[in-house]
């Protein structure tokens, strides 16, 4: 739900934004937004499923981001469309955590119930 | 569990650039696309207005070519009705041909004036291309030798016309031609060609520079009128009196 609503403020926070990105940063951008989506269901998914570590997603984050612009970059100055790479693993890496997270959250009710039992918990403790 | 409200706060941030990324590229690239279109739009205007005009400018030629059969029919008929008018309508046929407007045929010479085929050493190209000066000077040559009715490549040389470098061609008449130069003149053939081939004459300068000048004698060269307006918008004629023949 979180996410969510992190989501819409940001989607708020781009058209309020008062100036437009020229459009020679557009690729950076597009191969930016790429791996921040890929980064956030990454996030997601690793959370539903309880293994997520900070450093790991932090990592993860700007690593690949800053994979994708360097490709970028590299591909303007060698004349290939090297960017094209991370978008096809991103592509693909989207399809694999929305298939993760949808398995896991259609599983045995059970499963779900500790998960929600997890998060009351915590909160409880951290309103303590 | 407070790593677990950390990494909860990072997939969020995430989020947050994610969506902001998302509407900012969208802006952009919507206004690119705004822009493409209005250009485009531009160039179909342009496109419209550049073909309207030459609509437009066939049809004012139809017309001009009409109207000055009107006049030859109006001369025509003045001619018919008396003496005076017959000697208004021959002094008007006399200025025609020495103001170009009449198509001339006569002997003379024929100039074909092509581009240096010498190898270029300067480096410059400029140095071996025809240009109008050289142009100019034959014309000048000939007009000097007598000749009395001049064309470049079809183009009549009247009184007004200029000769003027336009990038690689030149102007005549405010229309573009290009090498080989082609320059007629009618008049006393001999005078004319001797006027030209003399010993450090026009073609013996022009072809140091290895631009070829080939001058050939003819018994019957033809040389087509002028077939724009000419238009005196600026100028008029000082004497009242010469205003009323002009009228007429």
């Amino acid at each position: 739900m979180l996410e969510l609503i992190g989501l819409l403020v940001g989607m708020a926070a781009g058209l309020l934004f008062p100036w437009s990105i020229p459009s020679q940063w557009s690729l950076y951008v597009a191969a930016g937004l790429l791996a921040a989506l890929d980064s956030a269901l990454g996030g997601f998914r690793s959370r539903l499923k309880g293994e997520f570590k900070l450093e790991i997603f932090l990592s993860g984050t700007l690593g690949n981001a800053g994979i994708a612009a360097f490709l970028t970059w590299l591909g303007q100055r060698l004349g290939l469309p090297l960017y094209l790479a991370a978008v096809v693993v991103f592509g693909t890496r989207m399809f694999q955590n929305f298939a993760e997270i949808r398995r896991e959250l259609l599983t045995s009710k059970p499963k779900r119930d500790k998960i929600e039992q997890d998060v009351v918990l915590g909160q409880d403790k951290d309103t303590k | 569990m407070k790593m677990r409200k950390r990494g909860e706060l990072a997939v969020v941030v995430v989020c947050a650039v994610v969506g902001f990324l998302l509407t900012a590229q969208l802006r952009t690239v919507r206004q690119t696309a705004a822009t493409d279109d209005t250009s485009a739009a531009r160039l179909e205007t342009l496109q419209k207005l550049y073909n309207e005009s030459l609509d437009k400018n066939e049809g004012l030629e139809q017309q001009l070519t009409q109207l000055q059969n009107e006049l030859a029919a109006y001369r025509e008929q003045a001619g018919s009705a008396g003496s005076a008018e017959e000697a208004l309508k021959n002094e008007i046929e006399a200025l025609e041909v020495s103001a170009g407007l009449t198509d001339l045929e006569g002997p003379g010479v024929t100039v074909v004036m092509t581009d240096s085929t010498a190898v270029n050493v300067t480096g410059d190209e400029a140095d071996y291309i025809i240009h109008d000066s050289d142009i100019m000077s034959v014309i000048n040559e000939l007009r000097s030798a007598g000749a009395e009715a001049i064309s470049l490549n079809g183009e009549r040389i009247m009184a007004t016309s200029e000769i003027r470098c336009t990038g690689a061609v030149v102007t005549v008449n405010g229309r573009r031609h290009a090498a080989p130069y082609v320059i007629m003149a009618i008049g006393d053939s001999a005078t004319l060609y001797n006027a030209l081939t003399m010993r450090n004459g026009v073609v013996d300068v022009l072809g140091q520079w290895g631009i070829t000048v080939k001058v050939t004698a003819n018994d019957q060269l033809f040389l087509p009128k002028y077939d724009g307006a000419i238009d005196f918008r600026y100028a008029h004629t000082a004497l009242p009196e010469q205003e009323v023949e002009g009228g007429e």
